[in-house]
């Protein structure tokens, strides 16, 4: 196989994509705009309301307190009764179990967790011999899926920490009044004084977070988009058996290039121009889904891990492509047989009725295509959860669908 | 000398389109030769083969039998290596019609092996040879169909093959495209290039080709020089006369005396009208002139008509060819 002619085929045929203002439309503006139409309309995500409110929080304050005071609880206060403007950015909720927390949070329902250690005030007497030796952290468990809020979240503590730490530290000390401190005011006023910011907050991730539900375009945006996928890859394969009715497919035979290679062009072209696809959609969608100010990243965060799905997608649905193609008698029933297969497996796998739990739309039935497989493992990896079951099904219809499909592909257009 | 082209007992049988039966079989086991410098014509029928047979030699089908060596390389065992040896012109208009003429030229000068500046020097050259280099930016599909049918040649030509193969390139075509591409043809050999052309049109043929092989129901039924042809034939050259209706049948007597003359007989649908068979008939027409002008007998109108290709088809098969 003549590698550099491979290339040159596949530039070939994307450039003949591009020369098609139709074919552009309809494999990239269409599906956009269909996947925010009805994303729309299943969700209240147009809605008037501000873009970030009420951002669930939890807090946890484990402090057990100290003769100056607790000011754990001082801060928990602030967070469950908070200041005119912060009011309606967060609605903080207290717990009194870190496990029930982060598993909230893993779950989707919270967006972060504020857990204050129990030795919190403790560390920050200002009396103690060791005052400033031992640095405090507060934990922010912040939903890994999440982009915006858990920065906020994480924005309002910090902030509450630079004003909390060495001016309320000193005032606590003072207002403590202890006759026994009197002696040595001067030593803890220097102490105070001296001290580097005392408290630090480390920021973890529930990476291993299995959301149980999503926003609506977590749900449509991998729908349509595999729905619209499907049908690209179709015809991409279908545009061979164009080829060769135009004779260009014969011409390519007649030059010194092996059938191998211009077939590894002709179906890497097809192969490139779905992942082209699928990765502007996911482009757009998630642009779309900022600019609605939507609460979690559409497509999730794992960038490395979105990335492999939309091969391993753009892969099941090419081997889907290549067997209808193989199995139909000319171009016309290849066309008209990839619509009426691919509009079934497409309802069938939920592109226009996505369940909100990210669960098979038709049960077990919707196990049975590759649209379900494809759209339920990017809702999965949206929700935190790397789709492996998905992946290995995907990667397995590819190999098994592109093998079968190749060989009565290859035997209806003698090539 | 050995031939650039030899075919040997070449078949090609199709797979049956029910999947029951044998399957038509398109090409029934034919064998030629075609030297370097020639231009060899395939004519026939629609249906005779002839595609069937360039697609074979082109590597595009496999032969059911035999084998065909360009250059010596076979076909079936080397297409790599005849492939750069050849071009081809099909019989369809076979480009991307939303790409310009020049990308189109590049596109396939590209799998045929040239790059860089050989390949754009050549995409020059052959833009020039067809007369569309001041149009190579436009789009094939706002081109005419004898501009569209230039570029599809031009195609086969950009790597220089040594032998081309043109599939019916007139088809379709108007007559001032179909006398560019003829005149093309004869330019392209004079250049060097060996030249099998393929065509159902007789006089093309004719003016065409050094020799001819004639196809009809995937058999070569002949093969050779055309004089060959009609020599082997025995299809002698008429001399037709339109005479008053009173001098017929003297004429028929003085002329019947001639030994230019063959035959002469009165024409069974106008009876002013005499058919004249002589083996040359340009020499004997003199002759007949001068006896009829000594008896005082004028026609008022002399046609002579010989033999050619398709007096051949129709000799060997019994049908016109575009039957």
């Amino acid at each position: 196989m003549d590698i550099r002619k491979v290339f040159q085929i596949i530039l070939h045929n994307i450039r003949l994509w591009f020369a098609d203002p139709t074919a552009l439309f309809f494999t990239l503006i269409a599906p956009f705009v269909l996947t925010v139409i009805i994303s729309l309309a299943f969700s209240n995500l147009g809605g008037s309301a501000a873009p970030v409110q009420n951002i669930p929080t939890l807090i946890v304050n484990q402090d057990q307190g100290s003769a100056f005071g607790n000011f754990g609880a001082q801060m928990e206060a602030i967070f469950l009764d908070p200041p005119e403007g912060l009011a309606e950015l967060i609605s903080v909720e207290a717990l009194t179990d870190v496990d029930e927390a982060r598993q909230r949070v893993r779950k989707g329902e919270a967006r972060a967790a504020i857990i204050i250690p129990p030795d919190f005030s403790a560390r920050l007497n200002a009396a103690s011999p060791t005052f400033g030796q031992q640095k405090v952290e507060i934990e922010l468990y912040r939903d890994a899926n999440s982009t915006i809020s858990p920065q906020i979240v994480g924005a309002i503590v910090r902030q509450f920490l630079n004003s909390f730490t060495n001016a309320n530290i000193a005032v606590s000390a003072a207002a403590a009044q202890n006759p026994l401190l009197v002696a040595r005011a001067a030593e803890i006023g220097q102490a105070v004084a001296n001290a580097e910011p005392l408290i630090r907050l480390n920021v973890t991730e529930g990476r291993q977070a299995q959301r149980t539900t999503f926003n609506a375009l977590q749900i449509f945006a991998p729908n349509m988009s595999v729905f619209f996928l499907a049908f690209a890859m179709a015809i991409g394969v279908v545009q061979i058996m164009v080829e060769k009715e135009n004779g260009t497919l014969g011409r390519m035979l007649a030059t010194p290039t092996t059938r191998s290679t211009i077939l590894a062009g002709m179906f890497g072209a097809t192969y490139i121009n779905g992942v082209i696809q699928l990765t502007l959609l996911i482009v757009a969608t998630s642009l779309f889904g900022v600019l609605l100010g939507t609460e979690v990243a559409v497509w999730g965060t794992d960038i490395p891990s979105l990335a492999l799905l939309v091969l391993v997608v753009t892969a099941a649905f090419i081997g889907l492509g290549t067997i209808i193609a193989g199995l139909s008698k000319d171009r016309v029933q290849a066309q008209v047989l990839s619509n009426a297969i691919l509009i079934v497996l497409g309802i069938l796998g939920g592109a226009f009725f996505g369940s909100g739990d990210g669960s098979p739309p038709l049960g077990a039935v919707s196990y049975l295509s590759p649209n379900y497989w494809g759209a339920n493992a990017f809702t999965q990896l949206a929700g935190g959860t790397f789709p492996a079951t998905h992946f290995v099904v995907l990667l397995s219809m590819f190999v098994v669908l592109f093998s079968v499909g190749l060989l009565l592909f290859s035997r209806r257009v003698e090539i | 000398m050995t031939p650039l082209v030899e075919i040997h007992g070449l078949k090609k049988r199709y797979a049956p389109k029910n999947g029951a039966g044998e399957g038509n079989l398109a090409v029934k086991g034919i064998s030629l030769s075609i030297q370097k410098g020639e231009i060899f014509s395939l004519l026939g029928p629609n249906g005779a083969g002839k595609t069937t047979t360039i697609s074979i030699m082109s590597g595009l089908i496999a032969p059911t039998e035999g084998d065909v060596i360009i250059g010596g390389h076979s076909i079936t065992k080397n297409a790599v290596a005849v492939k750069k040896l050849i071009g081809v012109v099909p019989q369809e208009i076979a480009l991307y019609p939303e790409l310009s003429a020049r990308t189109n030229l590049e596109f396939f000068g590209r799998l045929q092996g040239l790059g860089g500046a050989a390949l754009a020097k050549r995409c020059d050259e052959v833009l020039e040879f067809i007369g569309l280099r001041d149009r190579q930016r436009e789009r094939i599909d706002t081109f005419s169909g004898g501009m569209k049918r230039r570029v599809n040649i031009g195609v086969g030509l950009l790597h220089k093959p040594t032998l081309v193969f043109m599939d019916e390139p007139t088809v379709g075509v108007d007559p001032q495209s179909r006398r560019s591409i003829l005149d093309a043809v004869k330019a392209l050999n004079q250049q060097g290039m060996t030249v099998l052309y393929t065509t159902h049109y007789m006089e093309e043929a004719e003016e065409l080709s050094d020799r001819v092989g004639i196809m009809d129901h995937g058999e070569l039924i002949a093969l050779g020089k055309q004089i060959e042809l009609i020599q082997q034939t025995g299809v002698k050259d008429a001399i037709i006369l339109k005479l008053p209706s009173e001098h017929i049948e003297a004429a028929q007597t003085l002329l019947r005396a001639l030994p230019v003359i063959s035959n002469v007989e009165v024409d069974s649908d106008h009876s002013d009208k005499l058919h004249l068979l002589s083996d040359r008939g340009r020499q004997a027409l003199p002759h007949v002139i001068r006896a009829l002008d000594e008896a005082n007998m004028i026609p008022t109108a002399i046609q002579i008509s010989e033999p050619n290709l398709e007096s051949v088809f129709l000799h060997l098969t019994g049908r016109a060819l575009r039957d």
